[in-house]
């Protein structure tokens, strides 16, 4: 009797385990949510708006900008302690001032978080090919196909300096200037059933020229391919992104 | 997971032991295929996954990335995107129109023209042996072939095709949606169209010359007291560089042909390998072609400056300039004299030996040629 009733609950455990895994992911037993990250572009104080505005750089300089996008890719999140983490599968994301500008974590596991890792770039597994689908489709024009990889971050604008004007072009790429940045949230975030969550992040044009490196126009309008990059890779890593707000 | 997929790191699970991972993928699999109709094996087509055969003189070859398996029908559709000319934005150039088959897949001249008209920075270099190639360019600057195309295909003095432009005029022509679909599982995307072009690419082996049927000892291998003269002196005096069999060794060296780099216009195309490391040691440096079908594959170096082997020869017998970087291998002479010290004797050698490496059947073999004749 008491054979049949395990074998039986096996049974049952199996024909549930068959059907959820079936269903539709909403209608089984949701363990786990989405959660939406969305980026909101400014320029110091003011949105970014591209072409149409002049801002003013950290240096002092006026400039305009007509293409803004970079990666943000291999997002995390973590609880207080630690001892949770989520782990975005496949997630490479261009984020696109006139494109994409959000993308949603999916089967986020119920549970409070803390903190969201996100790293600028591309990781080198990756980076060390550019034949790749989605978001790193070699048609987005985010890869250098003479010198193999991608673009991490590019700016190109126009500038009007104190000495000189004329283009803007920072292309900023190589596995050197692949950063991870760790950022707290400002309150933890407990994913809601119903897929509402939120983080909501800020990127800020003109710290890209500035803490710890001060980028003078008249003296650097573009990136190279040598050491330059790794001034303005600096500069990302340290304020560039900020969160606004997490719910 | 398609064949086709990008290969990603299995993070999500990376905070759970691996048992309990497999266990999972193991239930996982179970449950996910009692939900996808079962199919018949033999309903869907199946590509025809090809070996490559190294010859018996080789080392083995670059390790193809897990997941990029080689097909017949991978291999023929990169063939026909080899020779179509919608590779190109003005629908006039190909692969082909600088890597001509009959030159071992180079053009025969020193700076070819491409989309802009104006004569290009580099000598188009030929195509053999690539499977035993890890960068390509004679900066190396490409890391594997997968990522190469996309350079002459979008570059404006080059193809200057669009990309996107490119899947839509190939998604026009049924045979090839097909063939995307059949090799890859999916519709037409830039990432496929180069893996079939190295699908191709990896197949283009020259290993039937007549030295290598006297290596191999095989019928028609029979070499004359000069020709194995000149092989003795190649091994010598030139084999630090266009080593062992393949004629290469792939790596970059500076060969004395300037000794000046200061033009770092163009990103540095001037300034060689160090253009992509940004190490001083590999300014001027550049990568060693091999020299199988060198007869056919005039003009010489990465730049096409030289038009014979006579003169090829004459700057390593006493054209080379030394600079900082320059190869010892370059400076043979007594007590690091610029130069290898060749009487014109020995030169008459080694141009002879030279011979008996051009590979007719490689240069002839139908498989290479265009499919569209």
């Amino acid at each position: 009797m008491y054979r049949i009733r395990r074998s039986g609950f096996y049974v049952a455990m199996l024909a549930i385990l068959f059907l959820a895994a079936c269903k539709e992911e909403k209608e089984g037993p949701a363990a786990t949510t989405s959660v939406t990250v969305s980026f909101q572009h400014v320029v110091g104080s003011e949105p970014l708006q591209l072409d149409e505005v002049i801002y003013t750089s950290p240096a002092g300089d006026s400039y305009a900008v007509s293409n803004f996008k970079y990666f943000v890719s291999n997002v995390k999140l973590i609880s207080s302690a630690g001892e949770q983490i989520y782990v975005e599968p496949e997630s490479y994301h261009l984020i696109a001032q006139d494109g994409k500008t959000s993308f949603e974590l999916k089967e986020v596991p119920a549970g409070t978080y803390q903190r969201l890792e996100l790293s600028l770039g591309i990781d080198e597994e990756l980076n060390h090919r550019i034949d790749h689908l989605g978001d790193l489709d070699p048609s987005n024009e985010m890869v250098w196909d003479w010198d193999t990889g991608y673009k991490f971050l590019t700016l190109v604008g126009t500038y009007t300096g104190q000495t000189r004007s004329g283009g803007l072009v920072f292309h900023i790429g190589g596995d050197t200037n692949y950063r991870t940045l760790a950022l707290e949230l400002p309150q933890p975030l407990n994913p809601r059933q119903d897929g509402s969550s939120q983080v909501l992040l800020q990127a800020n044009v003109n710290e890209l020229f500035q803490g710890p490196n001060l980028i003078d126009f008249d003296v650097m309008n573009s990136s190279g391919h040598g050491s330059g990059p790794s001034l303005i890779a600096e500069n990302y890593t340290s304020g560039f992104i900020t969160v606004l707000e997490a719910k | 997971m398609s064949r086709s997929s990008r290969t990603f790191r299995g993070t999500y699970f990376s905070c759970m032991s691996v048992q309990s991972v497999s266990r999972i993928l193991a239930v996982a699999f179970c449950l996910v295929s009692a939900c996808t109709p079962q199919q018949e094996p033999d309903q869907e087509p199946q590509v025809r996954i090809l070996e490559l055969q190294v010859p018996a003189n080789f080392p083995e070859p670059e390790k193809v990335m897990a997941g990029y398996p080689l097909s017949e029908e991978g291999v023929e559709l990169g063939r026909k995107l080899f020779y179509d000319t919608r590779l190109s934005g003005s629908n006039t150039i190909s692969c082909a129109s600088c890597h001509q088959q009959q030159l071992a897949f180079t053009d025969g001249v020193a700076l070819n023209k491409g989309a802009a008209g104006t004569p290009l920075l580099r000598h188009s270099p030929g195509l053999a042996n690539l499977a035993w190639m890890n960068g390509t360019f004679w900066d190396g600057g490409a890391k594997n072939l997968e990522s190469q195309a996309f350079g002459p295909i979008t570059a404006p003095d080059e193809m200057n095709q669009n990309l996107q432009e490119l899947v839509s005029e190939l998604t026009a022509v049924p045979d090839y949606v097909a063939s995307f679909r059949l090799i890859f599982q999916d519709e037409i995307k830039p990432a496929y169209i180069a893996r079939a072009l190295a699908q191709f690419q990896r197949t283009l082996i020259s290993a039937n010359s007549r030295y290598d049927k006297y290596v191999r000892q095989e019928p028609g291998g029979k070499m004359s007291e000069l020709e194995l003269k000149g092989l003795t002196l190649v091994q010598q005096k030139c084999g630090s560089c266009h080593a062992g069999d393949l004629f290469t060794d792939n790596g970059y060296h500076n060969n004395g042909l300037d000794s000046d780099f200061s033009n770092h216009s163009y990103e540095g195309i001037f300034q060689g390998r160090y253009r992509i490391t940004h190490h001083p040691a590999d300014v001027g440096k550049f990568k060693t072609p091999t020299l199988r079908n060198v007869l056919v594959t005039a003009p010489y170096m990465h730049d096409g400056r030289f038009a014979t082997l006579e003169e090829v020869l004459r700057h390593y017998s006493q054209g080379i300039r030394a600079s900082p970087t320059v190869a010892a291998a370059v400076m043979q002479g007594a007590e690091g004299v610029a130069g290898i010290p060749l009487s014109v004797e020995e030169k008459q050698a080694i141009i002879a030996f030279l011979e008996t490496l051009t590979d007719y059947e490689f240069i002839q073999n139908e498989k290479f040629s265009s499919p569209f004749n």
